[in-house]
């Protein structure tokens, strides 16, 4: 009982930060209408970014991790202002778009092959983050403190942005219907890089929990990318508690597997899971915002 | 505001000036040369048969689509191809037919994202909170439930809450896209008088589109027909109930 716990929590804790980067992609995709699967190379780009900083450069982690958002940011931005906005300006097709976003993400990703191999790359574990603290049955380490603070901090600020700001405004109105926002004096190119930047920069704090947590390997952009997808697939596009549901329920449906199935059947179960939804509930969870065409 | 000093220093600029503007889709050429005019604080109508062109036309007027030749100018400005976020911010405030509201914001949102607009104007804090009291005042409705999402309202209430919008943003003209579609009658009539009353109070000039004809020549200070992209009327309201009908329409 005490181990299913456990798993529940740890699961819970990853949960989130899929949630996290789930939402950052699904603010892209409501806003600008574009599939934009190479959110993964963000992840994964910024991971790699962080422990390069840390571990090869001897970076302090506050500071990696403060240079990790920013490089998560100028990811973004760089694949909207290199690759979407010349699309767009073509009247390039959602496929075309589609295309190019995959193309991002497998070259992405091979050019950190180059780069660094195929090793798997840990950070070497410090006393911080082996702190530990019990509260009954539950061992709650600095990773959950983290995670847990990360998200309130990124999901608050992002809910706050949203709700209280010109430009998060912006970013609901251009979602809903960018020609009434342009009306507006609303300047769509102005307004997706914005989005660009706030998405990638939230899907930094994951790149960098993930990589003091786990290894960091060239294929964890697609492996959250597929968890992503899933989860808004479940939460529906757009939504903020629902991108964060159905992030927390991939995490907690993998963590919990392991405890009857062998470690493999994980991937198994979650797309059992996902069978499911589009079977009984193909609207997911909630309301979706994505514009139809 | 003013990019382009006008010929004669003297004459008086309108509002809106129009000039032989032609413009269309890809080949489909909709505007065969259409100019016209409003002048300072003046409402007038444009009306026309389905497919006349008179969305086109509006949406040339703020740039969503480009004329091929023509001029568009905003107090004697150039505005000719600009995009609509600019001539947004140089204050043409257009109301769009049936979608002037976004959805998923609430109420108070769609206003705030309006007033941002205003703000790019120069309007400062105390002006948009008149405006936002103005508008309140004008559709009571809106006030009472500022956190509803502005897709649950009804066809009415949205275009109240387009109408405020546009008001948010301090135009110094308002293009208004047949805001009675789909009305109740009784609600036309509060729509229209709520569009007189912001020409007549806040001084702002007005263009509209409309199909309820009679309804709308009663408030206006004058009117033109456009047919087959082209047009055919150009006068007060009592000189278009003169004519014959039928071959306007
Ligand atoms: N986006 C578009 N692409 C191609 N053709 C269009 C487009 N919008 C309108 N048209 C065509 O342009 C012509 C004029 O349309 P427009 O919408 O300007 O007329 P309207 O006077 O506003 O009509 P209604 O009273 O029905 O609103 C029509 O023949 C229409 O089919
Ligand atoms: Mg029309």
């Amino acid at each position: 009982m005490d181990l299913l716990l456990q798993l529940a929590k740890n699961g819970a804790i990853i949960g989130l930060l899929y949630g996290l980067f789930a939402y950052g992609m699904s603010l892209i995709v409501s806003t600008t209408g574009v599939l934009h699967f190479a959110h993964g190379f963000t992840l994964v780009g910024s991971a790699y970014t962080f422990w390069w900083l840390f571990q090869g450069q001897d970076v302090h982690p506050v500071l990696a991790a403060a240079l990790t958002l920013v490089v998560a940011g100028a990811i973004g931005v760089l694949i909207e202002l290199g690759i979407y906005r010349p699309l767009r300006r073509r009247k390039a097709g959602e496929m075309t778009f589609l295309v190019a976003s995959l193309a991002v993400l497998t070259l992405g990703q091979n050019f950190l092959v180059l780069l660094f191999g195929t090793d798997p790359k840990p950070t070497p574990p410090s006393e911080f983050m082996s702190w530990s603290v019990s509260f009954g049955p539950l061992l709650i380490r600095t990773f959950d403190v983290l995670v847990i603070a990360a998200s309130l901090v990124a999901f608050v600020g992002l809910y706050l942005l949203q709700t209280k700001t010109a430009v998060g405004l912006s970013f609901r109105a251009v979602g809903d219907n960018p020609q009434r926002a342009e009306t507006l004096g609303i300047r769509l190119q102005h307004t997706y890089v914005w989005v660009f930047l706030a998405g990638s920069v939230v899907a930094g704090l994951p790149a960098i929990l993930l990589s003091v947590q786990n290894p960091v390997t060239p294929s964890m952009g697609f492996d959250l990318l597929v968890k992503a997808v899933i989860a808004l697939v479940i939460g529906g596009i757009g939504s903020m508690p629902g991108a964060l549901l159905g992030g927390v329920l991939i995490g907690l449906v993998e963590s919990l597997a392991v405890y009857k199935l062998p470690t493999h059947w994980a991937e198994f179960t979650l797309f059992a899971v996902l069978f499911l939804f589009v079977v009984v509930r193909p609207n997911g969870l909630t309301r979706s915002r994505l514009r139809s065409a | 505001m003013r990019t382009h000093d006008a010929p004669h220093a003297a004459a008086q600029p309108h509002v809106l000036d129009v000039a032989d503007v032609v413009a269309g889709y890809g080949k489909n050429t909709v505007l065969r040369g259409v100019g016209l005019t409003v002048g300072e604080s003046e409402l007038v109508a444009l009306l026309g048969h389905n497919g006349a062109g008179k969305t086109t036309l509006l949406r040339s007027i703020v740039g969503q689509v480009k004329p091929t030749a023509g001029r568009v100018l905003l107090d004697g400005a150039d505005f000719t191809g600009r995009p609509p976020s600019a001539t947004a911010v140089a204050g043409m405030s257009l109301v769009p037919q049936g979608h002037g509201v976004f959805p998923s914001l609430t109420i108070e949102e769609n206003l705030t994202l309006a007033a941002a607009t205003g703000g790019k104007r120069g309007a400062s804090a105390a002006t948009l909170a008149d405006s936002k009291a103005f508008a309140f005042d004008l559709f009571g409705i809106l006030k009472q439930r500022p956190k509803d999402r502005a897709g649950s309202l009804s066809g009415g209430q949205r275009q109240m809450l387009a109408i405020s919008m546009a008001l948010m943003t301090q135009p110094r003209l308002m293009l208004l896209d047949e805001p009675s579609t789909g009305l109740a009658p009784v609600l036309v009539d509060e729509v229209l008088a709520a569009v007189r009353k912001v020409n007549r109070e806040l001084g702002t000039s007005v263009l509209v589109v409309e199909q309820d004809i009679k309804r709308v020549l009663g408030v206006a200070d004058r009117a033109y027909v456009l047919k087959l992209g082209g047009l055919v009327f150009t006068g007060t309201p009592a000189q278009l109930e003169k004519r014959d009908w039928s071959e306007l329409f």
